[in-house]
């Protein structure tokens, strides 16, 4: 067995909370090994095996976290650089030269399993080489922890009100992304209370000073993808469903719309919404400050798989996924963004 | 006969259950009022005789009334519940992507035509709305 007890421990809390047995047991028969697990408990026993007589590897568990991990639930931030600039990065051995400066070549040779972290730590480098035609990518991942106040109870003793909160440190993963053709992707996890994720984008980036030079990147703005979102609300009914949306005039005057419930359409034709949209985007070029929206599932599309909840708010080069799901998904609503920018 | 004049108010309870009744006959399942909006609209002068109307047709299934958590951030609906003890502390609010502590003011108490479906059920049908 290539993997410590105390790694396999921590790898399967982080299955069993972050993945699914479906996901588990599907990487189990793409690779021909026996899969199906009613329980989680009966599939840890059935990858201790496979571990422990080599059909799975260390690998394979990095593997099946990677993708329970990586995808959605996250505010991204979107940079360019020249081609050339990323093919100089996607290289093992200026990869593996640059970790070693900073003395942190066990991370692309043996990716960290990490639980809990006291702060932001690199755990692992890799150059990414999914399916033939697709592009490479050079990952760097890290491990932080987000530390958070709830309340644990309130009491009123007469006069007083006493409430008492505990604090609370979640693990959580964020990571970049530099793609062949120049695209950078800052991965930073959602986190349970509301935080700044620019500033979270700020740390990683310092982070992985010596491995990214982060001068060579301009952020990537989705003005213009918001507001063609919006322009092109009706063509695109069928592909999207709107949730909220804010636009401000020069005058700095703004106009907000919100959707009663999560299922429901912000701009059916011809509603009261549709039609004050119309009109507020018929005088001169507003700014679109904030898109709520779902993109849909279609027939005969096998992407997205599921309805991909995308916030579209904040930084300029700044999206969210809400919700975890997978690297096909996590792919379609990024082209789709990077669809609107052009 | 001011007494005579009394009995076919439009406010008697049971002018005002009708009322309600017909109003809802006539919505689509997506309407949805606060009991002011209904007040006004029925033009109830006494709102506990509205209030009487609404939660007798609440208990015989001809209306729903649901408990909606709107965000603090827009008043936007996050998710709607069928029961007030159902309503969560603290709830993921989808429209900022964070956790929040519900306050009683984000709560807003509608009422809609009674649907078999459970919530749960509709969350589905929108998926295919539009």
């Amino acid at each position: 067995m290539d993997i410590s007890i105390a790694e396999r421990g921590i790898a399967f809390d982080l299955l069993r909370k972050h993945s699914t047995l479906q996901t588990v047991g599907k990487y189990l028969s793409d690779k021909a090994l026996p899969s199906s697990s009613p329980s989680w408990p009966v599939l840890f026993e059935r990858l201790v095996t496979l571990l422990g007589d080599g059909r799975l590897h260390r690998s394979d568990i990095l593997r099946m976290l990677r993708d329970a991990e990586e995808f959605g639930r996250q505010h991204i931030f979107l940079h360019s650089c020249s081609r050339k600039n990323a093919m100089e990065l996607i290289n093992e051995t200026t990869l593996s030269v640059n970790l070693a400066k900073l003395d942190l070549s066990e991370i692309m040779t043996k990716p960290r399993i990490v639980g809990k972290s006291k702060g932001l730590q690199l755990v692992e480098a890799r150059i990414d080489t999914p399916k033939k035609g697709m592009m490479r990518s050079l990952i760097l991942k890290a491990v932080d922890v987000n530390s958070y106040r709830e309340r644990e109870s309130k009491v009123i003793d007469g006069d007083r009100e006493i409430e008492t909160y505990l604090w609370q440190h979640d693990r959580v993963v964020d990571l970049i992304s530099v793609r062949e053709d120049g695209l950078l992707e800052v991965r930073i996890q959602s986190r349970r209370n509301a935080v700044n994720y620019e500033e979270l984008a700020d740390n990683i980036f310092t982070k992985t000073t010596g491995l990214i030079e982060r001068i060579k990147f301009q952020p990537i703005s989705l003005a213009k993808a918001r507001l063609t979102l919006i322009q092109k609300r009706s063509q695109m009914g069928h592909m999207v469903r709107f949730a909220d949306n804010q636009l401000r005039d020069k005058y700095g005057n703004s106009i907000s719309v919100a959707s009663g419930s999560k299922q429901q359409e912000l701009y059916t034709k011809g509603s009261a919404s549709d039609k004050a949209m119309d009109g507020f985007l018929s005088v001169g070029t507003p700014t679109c400050d904030e898109i709520d929206c779902f993109w849909l599932t279609r027939k005969g599309s096998p992407e997205p798989s599921v309805e991909l909840h995308m916030l579209i708010a904040g930084a300029n080069h700044e999206y969210a996924l809400t919700a975890q799901c997978d690297r096909k998904d996590y792919e379609y609503a990024l082209a789709q963004i990077l669809n609107l920018t052009k | 006969m001011p007494w005579l004049k009394s009995l076919i108010s439009p406010n008697s309870p049971i002018d005002v259950r009708r009322n309600v009744e017909r109003l809802f006959r006539r919505a689509s399942a997506a309407e949805v009022y606060t009991l002011p909006q209904l007040a006004e609209q029925l033009r109830v002068r006494t709102i506990g005789t509205l209030a009487t109307a609404l939660a007798e047709l609440t208990r015989d299934h001809v209306i729903d009334q649901i408990f909606r958590v709107e965000s603090p951030k827009n008043r936007g609906g996050i998710e709607d519940f069928n029961r007030i003890e159902d309503v969560p502390n603290t709830i993921r609010d989808w429209r900022q992507d964070a956790e929040i502590d519900v306050d009683p003011r984000m709560v807003r108490v509608l009422f809609r035509k009674h649907s078999e479906e459970t919530l749960a059920d509709q969350k589905e049908i929108g998926r295919g709305q539009k």
